[in-house]
């Protein structure tokens, strides 16, 4: 047996004195004939809260790790220890290359699972006398199957490994180390996730409603760009309609399942007004009158700060919005950006000066204002170059609170002797610098580099001086237009059959991705309708390289919620014309 | 309603690869169930290949910075453990992880020879040396352990020459890679064996 001396000693914990820890108070779960002890001592907010933070943080009420090691006997990390790693936070599992990490909420273990890859109705709609048409032929029932979960056999899965059937499940379900008072806190947080059938709001029998964020200060064009699009999309969805309804109705089993859980498209277009302190009142009252599954597409002008905060909040998920000021997070988990957009430009940056041979002559010099998107462009720099162990001596950050015009510019450029000079500045600022380093002439040898936003310096109008072109690396989070025309084309022939003007090429690419990937993860969900699975949905997408113009390819990962990982670094070529030559194209070369 | 995640299998048409790799046993009938734990399994957990592998030439670069040649430090008479994973990965690349780990703890604690141990990514886009630095850290990983990242294209061949690309990352699968010395064959181990199997898998390779 190969097993047999890695199982830890059982403790029985459901049979031996521990009651004195639980109240004695069993908790039905809704529609399973499961009874669960509570642990006592706890009000039922505080024990689901303990029990939320042991699944989706993998941590203790007191705050220390959960301790667990994988089946093979190696400890797992902290870092991998929570349940929501594998089971996602939704609770619906998920598949990574040939194993399954079956769903864990209160539908699937208190209930038989028989067959592995078929569909079975609710259990209100199941059992005897049943007419559906839900189930495989018994003789496909997989190895998998086991009989509905109690208190003990889940209690016994999670320290062991053993399954309700006896089975010894994979060597990648950690076998958990959790007293008793924590198990029952598990469990409690377990029997009330994604509960059978009751669906997030904005999700009805027949569709499913999503909202589009429009900044009233966008202009018009660029609103309908957008909203065109989108619109577009969810008529060639809602096409389907007629015959999905008929194919459910009539199909054998498996159509039932693909085509029953096809719900329409409903958008609904929620348009702030006035200043940004205002949004979140107002964005809380679209969702109060007529509440949405999630948010999609969407546009500000500035920042998406108060939409990401309400979302993250709430819960909602927010589908790949156009804004030049994501917010950068980590850990929080809601809202999915295309890319990190000034944040990725410094980090872009850092990753090349760290790689490129040389460190550089002098100290590296970081221009911004705070309170403008450069500001982050030098928080991806500093963050990166310090990841990439460089010293933060030679890392100087100037912090503009005045004009650019009266800064001590002999001294910056002469005493200083920079290296590099990273310029995130944009809009009158960035027209200042230029006009100052013009009055400046710049020796070539005096000056190092000079890194610039490419889309800043695009907005200002200005054209470079021949002396400035020499000096110039422009920076860009997305791809320069033309760089995938093949794609582009694409774009353009989808949108003439729709009847769309090509006005705003990088609203309408990204808007078409949207509506590339969407059915993917609608599909995905399979009529199970909770956001935190859609989110998840599109964690499961992978590489995507030729739908999207903007960028040389998008990457979807577990956990991850900015696609563009790269960027571009442009060396201008001498002469009047646009010329560059690319230094970073996509990847720096590690 | 039963939540089935081989479900998503479907979605992603892979139906096939789900037959084939047998996850969906239709032979396998079950006859109902058993309460009683199941006999124990004869399956190993994993399966034992002998193979050869023509390695390419290529750089890539530790989770340092460092430029290293694949070949290179694959063809001095140090003992080698292969895996590859990327940062990302929720569930088989931690287990694979921690296994090396523990094997490199256990046996700098033994009178073995510790062998080179290198992980690459298969996420090179992502997985930048800062980033594979921090993930060594989380799982304690000791000298002479290599994280390796580098080009897509450089981390493509190595992964076709030990025949361990599967497409798309989250389809990976568990493999590690075991050689006594650079003139004998890679022991391939695919699933999970576990930290004392791979021991003694070891074992076996370094002194015979
Ligand atoms: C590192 C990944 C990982 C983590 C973390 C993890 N699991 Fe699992 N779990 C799995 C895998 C893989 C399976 C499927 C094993 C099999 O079927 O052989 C599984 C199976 C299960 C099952 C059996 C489901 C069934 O239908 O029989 C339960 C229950 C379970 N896990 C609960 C948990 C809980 C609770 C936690 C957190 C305390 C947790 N798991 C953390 C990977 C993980």
């Amino acid at each position: 047996m190969w097993w047999s001396n890695k199982i830890p000693e059982l403790s029985l914990p459901w049979r031996s004195g521990f009651l004195g820890l639980l109240s004695c108070l069993l908790l039905p779960v809704a529609g399973y004939s499961v009874a669960l002890e509570k642990a006592g001592g706890y009000t039922d907010q505080q024990i689901l809260a303990y029990g939320k933070a042991i699944y989706r943080k993998g941590l203790l009420p007191d705050g220390t790790a959960v301790k667990a090691s994988f089946g093979t006997g190696a400890p797992v990390p902290e870092q991998a220890v929570a349940c929501a790693n594998c089971h996602k936070r939704s609770g619906l599992g998920a598949v990574e290359g040939n194993l399954i990490v079956w769903p864990v909420n209160a539908a699937s273990l208190f209930s038989p699972r028989r067959t592995t890859g078929a569909w079975r109705a609710s259990v209100k709609d199941d059992g005897p006398g049943s007419r559906s048409r839900w189930h495989l032929p018994v003789k496909f029932d997989s190895q998998a199957a086991r009989p509905a979960y109690t208190q003990e056999t889940l209690a016994r899965m999670i320290r062991t490994g053993v399954d309700a059937s006896g089975r010894h499940t994979s060597m990648a379900m950690p076998r958990y180390d959790l007293s008793d008072e924590h198990m029952a806190m598990l469990m409690q947080y377990l029997a009330q996730l994604s509960p059978d059938q009751e669906f997030s709001p904005g999700v009805n029998k027949q569709s499913i409603r999503f909202g589009v964020v429009v900044d009233s200060r966008v202009s018009q064009r660029k609103k309908e760009a957008m909203l065109k699009v989108l619109k577009s999309v969810t008529k060639a969805h809602n096409t389907q309609t007629r015959p999905h309804i008929r194919r459910a109705a009539k199909g054998p089993f498996y159509k039932t399942e693909a085509y029953g859980a096809y719900r329409q498209i409903e958008l609904v277009v929620w348009e702030l007004t006035g200043e940004e302190e205002s949004w979140r009142a107002q964005l809380e009252d679209y969702q109060e009158e007529s509440p949405v599954f999630a948010l999609l597409g969407g546009i500000s002008a500035t920042t998406w700060q108060p939409i990401h905060e309400f979302c993250e909040e709430h819960e909602i998920p927010a589908i790949l919005p156009l804004t030049r000021e994501p917010v950068i997070s980590d850990s929080d988990w809601y809202t999915l950006y295309f890319s990190k957009e000034h944040y990725q430009e410094g980090d872009v940056t850092a990753q090349y000066l760290a790689r490129s041979g040389q460190p550089p002559a002098g100290a590296i010099v970081q221009l911004y204002r705070p309170g403008t998107p450069g500001e982050n462009s030098a928080r991806g720099f500093s963050n990166r170059w310090s990841a990439m162990g460089r010293e933060q001596g030679k890392l100087e950050n100037v912090v503009l609170d005045v004009p650019v015009s009266t800064l001590p510019w002999e001294k910056i450029l002469g005493d200083m002797a920079p290296g590099p000079l990273l310029v995130w500045l944009e809009g009158e600022d960035l027209r200042q610098f230029l006009t100052v380093m013009q009055s400046l002439h710049p020796g070539e040898e005096g000056l190092g580099d000079i890194y610039l936003s490419a889309d800043a310096l695009k907005a200002t109008g200005k054209t470079l001086s021949q002396k400035m072109r020499r000096k110039v690396m422009l920076v860009s989070s997305h791809s320069p237009q033309g760089e995938f025309v093949p794609r582009e084309q694409a774009l353009k022939r989808w949108l003439k059959v729709q009847g769309i003007d090509y006005s705003e090429p990088e609203i309408q690419a990204k808007m078409y991705f949207i509506g590339w990937i969407l059915p993917g993860a609608l599909k995905h969900m399979r009529g199970e309708y909770y956001r935190d699975y859609f989110m998840e949905s599109f964690e499961m997408m992978g590489d995507q390289y030729h739908s999207i113009a903007s960028y040389p390819r998008l990457s979807f990962s577990p956990g991850q919620r900015y696609l563009a990982k790269g960027g571009y670094i442009l060396r201008l070529l001498p002469g009047r014309s646009s010329g560059y030559r690319k230094v970073v194209d996509w990847q720096v070369e590690p | 309603m039963t939540r089935k995640p081989a479900a998503l299998l479907w979605i992603f048409s892979m139906g096939l690869q789900m037959a084939s790799t047998g996850i969906l046993r239709a032979e396998q009938v079950a006859t109902g169930y058993s309460e009683s734990p199941a006999p124990a399994a004869e399956n190993p957990g994993y399966q034992r290949q002998l193979q050869y592998h023509e390695l390419p030439e290529v750089t890539l670069v530790d989770q340092f910075g460092q430029q290293v040649d694949l070949r290179q430090i694959l063809s001095d008479e140090r003992p080698v453990m292969v895996n590859f994973i990327f940062t990302s990965c929720p569930t088989i690349c931690p287990i694979l992880t921690s296994s090396f780990a523990r094997v490199q703890k256990q046996l700098s604690a033994s009178d073995l020879q510790v062998p080179r141990m290198i992980s690459i990514s298969i996420d090179p886009g992502f997985d930048t040396p800062d980033i594979l630095l921090d993930y060594s850290r989380r799982y304690k990983a000791g000298s002479d352990w290599y994280f390796l990242t580098g080009r897509p294209e450089a981390i493509l061949k190595v992964q076709q020459a030990f025949d361990a690309y599967r497409g798309e990352k989250m389809n990976h699968v568990p493999v590690v890679f075991i050689r006594g010395s650079a003139r004998t064959p890679w022991v391939r181990l695919t699933g999970y064996p576990t930290v004392a199997e791979l021991l003694s898998e070891y074992q076996d390779l370094v002194s015979p």
